[in-house]
């Protein structure tokens, strides 16, 4: 349905977008900024389901 | 193999910048950042760090901006050796931290969001996306040129 290439590389980069957003939150003083984390979170959750469910990006070779 | 070498260099100068920014982070700012509630089972070594790094007069902009800049410049690499080029797959991986950046500084300015507001965390931000950008086109330019010549 996609390719694996294109699974890996997504898995890959929302690991490396949550672990750059937890790092983001230590180099604040207060809880704030996990409104705005959130919000990326859950915006990159949708993105990666869209993603998978839909065949158009994962069809392209990359 | 210019692929896997361009990636290689990307890998480690990424890990060597986002370690850089963490020593900056640890060294000149306040102890009241959520990052040294983690390190306060580190060991002695922060505070020798912190010992150390007060005598040294640095910029302003290095303690305060240039680790953001690091921090973006960091991740956008690490994007780029996944993904390796800029496309419909991959563009809302590249744009999501600069998303973060920007609009966290946006938000200090506009909405009183928790830290404080400055031009020079922009610049810094700025210019961690034309180094890549300047990376990503460089490595299509070669990559065509390449193309071109077999």
């Amino acid at each position: 349905m996609f390719n694996k290439k294109f699974v890996v590389k997504t898995i890959l980069s929302f690991i490396l977008a949550a672990v750059f957003l937890v790092s983001a939150s230590t180099s604040i003083q207060g809880p704030e900024i996990w409104i705005y984390a959130t919000i990326i979170g859950v915006a990159l959750i949708g993105y990666t389901v869209y993603s998978f469910v839909s065949d158009k990006p994962g069809t392209e070779e990359s | 193999m210019l692929k896997s070498k361009a990636r290689r260099i990307e890998l480690v100068l990424a890990f060597v910048l986002f370690i850089a920014e963490g020593l900056l982070y640890l060294t000149f700012r306040s102890t009241e950042l959520n990052m040294f509630r983690l390190y306060e089972h580190a060991g002695p070594w922060v505070d020798s760090l912190r010992e150390w790094g007060s005598g040294l007069s640095l910029p302003q902009w290095v303690r305060y901006s240039l680790p953001d800049g690091l921090w973006l410049l960091s991740y956008l690499l690490l994007v780029d050796a996944i993904w390796n080029k800029f496309d419909k797959a991959s563009f809302i991986w590249y744009l999501c931290m600069p998303a973060v950046a920007f609009g966290s500084e946006l938000a200090q300015m506009c909405w009183g969001f928790t830290g404080t507001y400055d031009m020079m965390d922009l610049v810094c931000y700025s210019a961690a996306v034309v180094i890549t950008l300047i990376i990503v086109y460089s490595k299509n330019y070669i990559r065509k040129k390449i193309a071109a010549n077999v």
